[in-house]
């Protein structure tokens, strides 16, 4: 039997033999056919039954929540929400997510290894009950930089745009992906001191248990421009430890239907085959000699470590926009509106690792019409490193028009 | 290695489990609910891209609709995705469950906007025993009746799930003398794809009865190697298990959980999704694949060689050898007979599924309703 540390005779090269040379590699010639997208509109090709299917639903909704964990009666109560002013169960705001048409994961340089390094999220109107969302993304750059821990590496950024079914803009996602060779980047993380996986013990976690049960949701009961202070904590909202389990089903928000494109879960037998045979560059050799998208090699500790020499699977940083979009609701109350965040991920989020998602009032000012809170956020996690950072903006009602609703209402 | 995860089945949760025998478990739709429980067409296709069964009666509207069937179908075995009872969470909690065998019976198909229903009912408990083989397996038989929302019969599955003792040495017979998941190599990968190419499918062309001859060998469809990337979609949607939810579950249920490397409880059904944890934490050769794939395999075969104007009377399967995650399936079949009921004209078959090590890992028999002529 194999075990743990008999890993020698196992097979656990990149790239399935015969493939592209470049596999996994830079060069100047990838770095350009890369650019030569910039400024192209992709948009998803759905067909109009598509869309009928993506049309956001209770159950939808419902499952985006609690793969979360956030079980906020906007979400999972339609009587609740339906007496809200929103007057309907509305999809949580990180759902706006889903509006990225590409990213650095799928786009240009198979074999690269592709991180996540931030975000700009803007909200304008909500996902109601019903809606089914279209977008367009757009790569805006692509250079070449020096990076300390990973050698040579590219920067691709893009801005996804999304619009509902009736033709309104629903907000846009900035997002910023840095590029490096995966042997380079496990040559250098080799031989660098790297943490551990997280450990706990019983008391710690009592502590985190005792967190969880800190968690203050506002609710139904409004917060006014007027009543928040500069220089003010928000409650925090702690999540994790989080696990192969709990990961299953965060990264994918709770289960969605599948096309079968690449960079789905969902190539395997036959199907799988010809994904490779088209991209014969996309594909890793497991442990057992069978090619597998990389993908998941990020959905185990023990393949991170073997493969990436990192000291267990990372997070892509999507969970911890979730997460800090869960207390920055919690802290807003219904009539409150999630209107900016601004998301940078300094650190890697490993597998086990809990995080505290923290937020204190940086300013307040009262901009056309809007009453808005400016906010600065953090994520710590157990080792007290910082593993996401940003700000944020939520609009907020006022004493003097206190029933007014802070978002377009169409 | 690690090989502290042990649980164990008492008398008293046999007794429990006894008890429950003629208990039934509805699906109970609030109409907010109904909109999620219609077979769309993107859900059919999910089902289609999953089982990598992508036939165009289960995908293309235009062709399906020009089918006997007037309108795309779900793949058949999806009734058995309809069990309202999970074994792994319901049954014996902490437990390791294997299906063991089933039955299926096939009323019509589920069409693309039917709302399906299903009720499920534990109708038989008992302890199994395995001559010279320690640690305690529980044999519990579920029935699920599945119907559309207007109640007209879909089918009926009847399965018998093995629930063991973590840990056992009953457990660990599953795997029989492997030591190890299978190890391909390039030349093994290689030859798949090649035999992956030769896979046909009849499609619109009909069989007729008539022209079945017992002995008939049907073409066999190759599946796998397996691998995770095929087990995280079949998950996904059962595990809401994160955060302040898990830990509330823990408390409430903590024989599901296990402490995982970093000290943390998780649900310990991840130990059976990869190789390295159910070597690190079970003790075991690996993870083994779930048999609730398998009659989708045998019928993508029936489908291959019948074309679409066949469909499914009935399958009785059994699965005396687990497979591990990696492996391959074949799955075969051959004509045992024909026999005509009113106008109904039926094709007995003997179906049966090998993995790469040449061993019969399923044997059945399956029944086919075919146009005549």
């Amino acid at each position: 039997m194999s075990t743990e540390n008999d890993t020698s005779n196992l097979n656990t090269g990149f790239g399935f033999k015969g493939g592209n040379p470049n596999y996994g590699r830079i060069t100047d010639e990838s770095v350009e056919k890369l650019a030569s997208r910039i400024g192209v509109e992709r948009r998803r090709d759905f067909e109009d039954w598509e869309l009928e299917d993506m049309r956001c639903t209770a159950g939808s909704i419902r499952r985006s929540a609690m793969s979360q964990g956030d079980y906020n009666p906007l979400y999972l109560d339609p009587k609740y929400a339906a007496s809200s002013n929103y007057g309907s169960l509305i999809s949580p705001p990180w759902n706006i997510i889903g509006i990225e048409v590409t990213n650095a994961a799928r786009d240009g340089m198979p074999g690269l290894h592709a991180w996540f390094r931030g975000t700009t999220i803007k909200w304008i109107r909500p996902i109601k009950l019903g809606d089914y969302i279209t977008s367009v993304g757009v790569l805006t750059e692509v250079r070449k930089q020096k990076s300390k821990t990973s050698g040579e590496a590219v920067v691709q950024e893009y801005i996804n745009t999304g619009y509902n079914d009736r033709g309104e803009e629903i907000g846009s996602m900035f997002t910023s992906w840095h590029r490096a060779e995966r042997k380079t980047s496990k040559s250098i993380a080799k031989n660098q001191k790297m943490r551990g996986l997280a450990e706990y013990t019983a008391e710690d976690l009592e502590k985190i248990e005792e967190d969880f049960n800190k968690e203050v949701l506002l609710g139904d009961k409004p917060l006014f421009w007027e009543d928040v202070t500069v220089g003010e904590e928000l409650p925090f909202v702690v999540k994790g430890p989080t696990s192969q389990a709990q990961r299953g089903v965060g990264e994918i928000g709770g289960g969605r239907l599948i096309r079968g494109e690449p960079g789905e879960w969902s190539h395997t037998h036959g199907n799988a085959f010809k994904l490779f045979e088209r991209h014969p560059g996309l594909p890793f050799v497991n442990e057992w000699g069978i090619p597998e998208i990389p993908l998941v090699i990020h959905n185990s500790n023990e393949r991170c470590q073997r493969y990436l020499g990192l000291p267990g699977a990372y997070d892509a940083g999507y969970q911890r926009i979730n997460w800090t979009v869960h207390m920055l609701t919690n802290w807003a109350g219904d009539a409150g509106y999630l209107s900016r965040l601004d998301i940078r991920f300094p650190s890697f989020n490993i597998m086990g690792d809990t995080t505290w998602c923290c937020g204190k009032v940086t300013g307040k000012r009262q901009e056309d019409g809007n009453n808005i809170i400016e906010i600065e956020i953090w994520n710590d996690n157990q080792l007290g490193t910082r593993v996401t950072e940003g700000n944020a903006e939520v609009l907020l009602p006022s004493k003097s028009n206190p029933d007014e609703i802070v978002w377009p209402v169409q | 290695m690690t090989t502290g995860i042990k649980t164990t089945i008492t008398d008293q949760q046999i007794a429990e489990l006894k008890k429950r025998i003629g208990e039934v478990v509805r699906t109970d739709y609030e109409d907010w609910q109904l909109d999620d429980a219609r077979y769309t067409r993107a859900i059919i296709r999910t089902w289609a891209v999953l089982n990598a069964d992508m036939r165009p009666l289960y995908m293309d509207p235009d062709y399906a609709g020009q089918s006997p069937w007037g309108s795309i179908i779900a793949p058949p075995a999806i009734i058995v995705s309809h069990e309202q009872i999970d074994p792994e969470t319901d049954i014996l909690p902490g437990a390791f469950s294997r299906l063991n065998a089933m039955q299926l019976e096939f009323d019509q198909p589920v069409r693309m906007g039917d709302i399906i229903l299903a009720e499920s009912e534990i109708t038989a408990v008992e302890e199994v025993t395995r001559a010279g083989v320690g640690g305690r397996i529980v044999s519990a038989t579920i029935e699920t009746r599945v119907t559309t929302k207007e109640n007209q019969s879909i089918g009926r599955v009847l399965l018998d799930w093995h629930m063991y003792e973590r840990g056992s040495d009953a457990q660990r017979a599953l795997f029989g003398d492997r030591q190890d998941a299978h190890m391909h190599s390039q030349e093994d990968i290689e030859a798949l794809g090649e035999e992956y190419k030769l896979e046909q499918q009849r499609g619109a062309a009909p069989l007729y009865w008539g022209d079945v001859k017992e002995g008939d060998e049907l073409q066999f469809v190759l599946k796998g190697p397996t691998t995770r990337t095929r087990h995280i979609p079949r998950s996904e949607s059962t595990w809401y298990w994160g955060h302040k939810q898990a830990n509330d579950e823990s408390k409430q249920h903590p024989e599901r959980f296990f402490e995982n490397e970093n000290g943390a409880l998780e649900p310990v059904m991840a130990i059976d999704w990869v190789h390295h944890r159910a070597q690190h934490w079970g003790g075991l050769p690996g993870a083994l694949e779930s048999n609730a794939d398998r009659p989708h395999f045998i019928i993508q075969t029936l489908a291959n060689w019948m074309g679409d104007a066949g469909y499914p009377l009935r399958m009785n399967l059994e699965f005396p050898i687990a497979n591990m995650i990696g492996d391959v399936t074949r799955s075969y079949g051959r004509v045992t007979g024909k026999r005509q009921e009113g106008d109904t004209h039926v094709v007995q078959l003997e179906v049966w599924q090998e993995n790469q090590l040449q061993q019969l890992i399923t044997t059945g028999t399956a029944e086919v309703i075919l146009p005549t002529a």
